[in-house]
């Protein structure tokens, strides 16, 4: 329940969004709330940020009552749920009026006490919707109606309006009655949805949220922290540690994407007593994905999805298939995936649901969470590939996470400062020809890189201040990745992220896309943990001409 | 703090009533910014005929090209012309994409510039 909220300063780079949900909320005071469903991927703090939205608007103002319910697997019947939902909402409710942080914390309360509580608070209404609720008790339908319609009910008896948190609403496809799932009953929350006294923000797995075709809702995402904020939880865990928070690796944050969860548990496995370079905070990433926090979450995620261990088999040798195939083009991603003839459909709708895997024009592909695909991998190897796990944290980090060279990719990372580009400019040229890529080839990467690293460096929105460069020539294609801090510069309604601003009285500007499309076979733009990264590609294996110096056309 | 080294120097030189600019390093919005002042300082002092030799130019960028549209129209406003030459096969592309060479003539080498301006009468 809500009150295991973290303390306010350890909630760190989600001020925005707190402050999004409050203006949300005051529509409904307005009667024009809209219900709404939180959407990000696992651990990105979408369960933290409902408890501290509840937390604000309990102690905070006394304008809108919260109500915060996490869906519990263990209350799926539909009159335990009904009553669960309903004795939680009113104790919530009546402790809002007076602030009685007490009433928070009852568990079990029964309707009767809980009739009482609301005599003596003098809250006829409350005693009012327990009567109704006692009438039905023949019917757990008519019992699951009347507690889902409860916060409107005492939004139009007081006139304070409720904004609804449900955190893990998709389990309530699961709710059954009279012994079986009925995943019908989800119906019965629409109208409860639609109420604009008592908006619901919803939370849970994305896929399976998007499978329950909740209607009238609004997707709102919540995206990864910015590196900086990524930068300052991961040091603010060391330091309530008694650790110095000094030389952790931009490399690791990187990896980490922003995500919360995982950089609580990094931080929190790396080893206080000697930290003595990055191989140590390598080392307690390595730990956590094997055996530590981040590998106990998703391999209980795994064993609910997945209870049956052959399944579970299955389902693992799937997704490693999916991930090891991953960066090769979509139509061998396909082949090489687990296509039709190998998964069944259950089992490929269940890794879809479980957003270990995503699915893309009929195919899947691995999700963009690297540390994801590494637990998978390193699962895989432990159970398919029969590598104790004693191995899996014996291998050293520096080999296997080493920033610089990975094969034919390489990273760098420069200040964001004026003419940077030509840096990257330089390297993706000898990189290029160290490793045979037609001068053509480079000379139009080189173009479009420079327009991607200026236009990143123009649209730089503050937070760290570097420029991630990533330049990689793999079979037959170069890619190369341009990432900085900047997040606003990508317009979602266009597509077209550097919509310019005259650099110039005058000088018309804007053509950076132009360019990046004209000497690339592909671009695409992708948020992450640290802002945006554009994304080059060129096909080493097209018609290339020979690159000529000289030969404009003559007059 | 960091300070970065220019990398980008412009030469001129005249042969008869030819100025001949030469931008060597990496144009952006800077190089091409001296390349602007250089060009109204002749256009200024009644020069009619230039040309760009893009020889040793070895980076180009989007900026550097939308100041340059500010050479070409000054050119036109002086009722001067303008020529470029020896420009690798990327940054032509970059030219044509952006409209530039519509208004300029280019040629593959310098010489063939000068003999094609010292044909043209232009007054």
């Amino acid at each position: 329940m809500p009150i295991n909220a973290l303390h306010e300063e350890g909630f760190i780079g989600r001020r925005d969004a707190l402050q999004d949900l409050h203006r949300w909320a005051l529509d409904a005071e307005k009667g024009s709330g809209q219900s709404i469903v939180l959407a990000g991927s696992p651990g990105i703090g979408k369960t933290e940020l409902l408890k501290q939205f509840f937390t604000h608007l309990f102690w905070k103002q006394d304008a809108i009552a919260p109500f915060y319910y996490s869906v519990s697997s263990a209350i799926l019947s539909v009159p335990l749920f009904a009553r669960d939902y309903l004795t939680r909402f009113l104790c919530q409710r009546l402790a809002f009026e007076n602030k009685e942080e007490s009433l928070l914390y009852l568990e079990g309360i029964t309707v009767r006490e809980l009739a009482a509580w609301a005599r003596d608070r003098g809250a006829a209404w409350a005693g009012e919707l327990l009567d109704r609720f006692q009438r039905c008790a023949d019917d757990p339908i008519d019992m699951l109606r009347v507690a889902l319609h409860a916060p409107l009910q005492s939004a139009l008896f007081t006139g304070k309006p409720v904004a609804v948190l449900i955190d893990d609403f998709h389990k309530l496809a699961r709710l059954h009655h009279q012994g079986a799932a009925d995943p019908s009953l989800i119906a019965l929350f629409e109208s409860a949805l639609s109420a604009k006294k008592a908006p619901h923000l919803i939370t849970g797995n994305a896929a399976e949220l998007q499978a329950l075709s909740l209607p009238g809702v609004t997707w709102v995402p919540l995206r990864p922290l910015i590196f900086g904020d990524a930068e300052r939880l991961f040091s603010a865990v060391l330091q309530a540690r008694g650790t110095a928070a000094a030389g952790v690796p931009p490399a690791l944050l990187d990896l980490l994407g922003g995500n919360p969860l995982y950089l609580r548990c990094v931080a929190g496995a790396v080893k206080t007593d000697r930290v003595s370079g990055e191989e140590d905070f390598w080392s307690a990433y390595v730990q956590e994905v094997a055996s530590g926090g981040i590998y106990h979450y998703y391999a209980a995620a795994l064993k609910t999805l997945f209870a049956e261990g052959g399944e579970r088999r299955q389902a693992l040798e799937a997704l490693y298939g999916i991930y090891e195939s991953e960066g090769a083009p979509l139509e061998d991603r396909k082949l090489k995936g687990p296509d039709a003839g190998k998964l069944s459909p259950a089992l490929a709708r269940a890794l879809l649901l479980s957003g270990f895997v995503r699915g893309e024009f009929g195919g899947y592909r691995a999700p963009d969470d690297r540390v994801m695909r590494e637990f998978i991998s390193r699962l895989y190897e432990r159970e398919i590939g029969v590598k104790p796990s004693r191995d899996v944290r014996q291998q050293a980090p520096e080999q296997r996470f080493s920033p610089q060279v990975t094969g034919n990719v390489f990273e760098l990372a420069l200040p964001l400062m004026p003419q940077a580009e030509l840096v990257v400019a330089r390297s993706l040229e000898q990189i290029g020809r160290n490793l045979q890529v037609p001068e053509d080839v480079i000379g139009q990467m080189q173009m479009a890189v420079i327009e991607a690293c200026i236009n990143a460096i123009e649209h730089n929105r503050g937070g760290e201040r570097r420029l991630f460069v990533t330049i990689s020539a793999e079979g037959e294609r170069l890619e190369v990745s341009v990432e900085s801090p900047g997040r606003d510069f990508l317009q979602a309604e266009t597509g077209e992220p550097f919509v310019g601003t005259a650099l110039r009285e005058g000088g018309p500007r804007g053509q950076g896309v132009k360019l990046m499309k004209r000497f690339t076979d592909t671009l695409r733009y992708e948020k992450t943990g640290r802002g945006t990264r554009v994304v080059l590609g060129k096909r080493l294996t097209r018609t290339s001409e020979p690159r000529k110096e000289n030969v404009p056309n003559r007059e | 703090m960091f300070r970065t080294v220019s990398n980008f120097s412009l030469s001129l030189k005249t042969t008869d009533d030819v100025v001949v600019m030469t931008p060597r390093g990496y144009v952006d919005g800077l190089g091409a910014g001296q390349m602007e002042e250089a060009s109204e300082a002749v256009l200024g002092k009644g020069a009619k005929k230039l040309i760009v030799n893009f020889s040793d130019t070895q980076f180009i960028n989007s900026v550097g090209v939308s100041v340059l549209t500010t050479v070409v129209h000054r050119t036109q406003q002086s009722s001067g012309m303008l020529c470029f030459t020896n420009m690798k096969r990327v940054h032509r592309e970059v030219f044509d994409l952006m409209g530039l060479t519509k208004h300029v003539k280019v040629f593959n080498e310098e010489d063939d510039a000068i003999l094609y301006l010292n044909r043209t009468k232009k007054n």
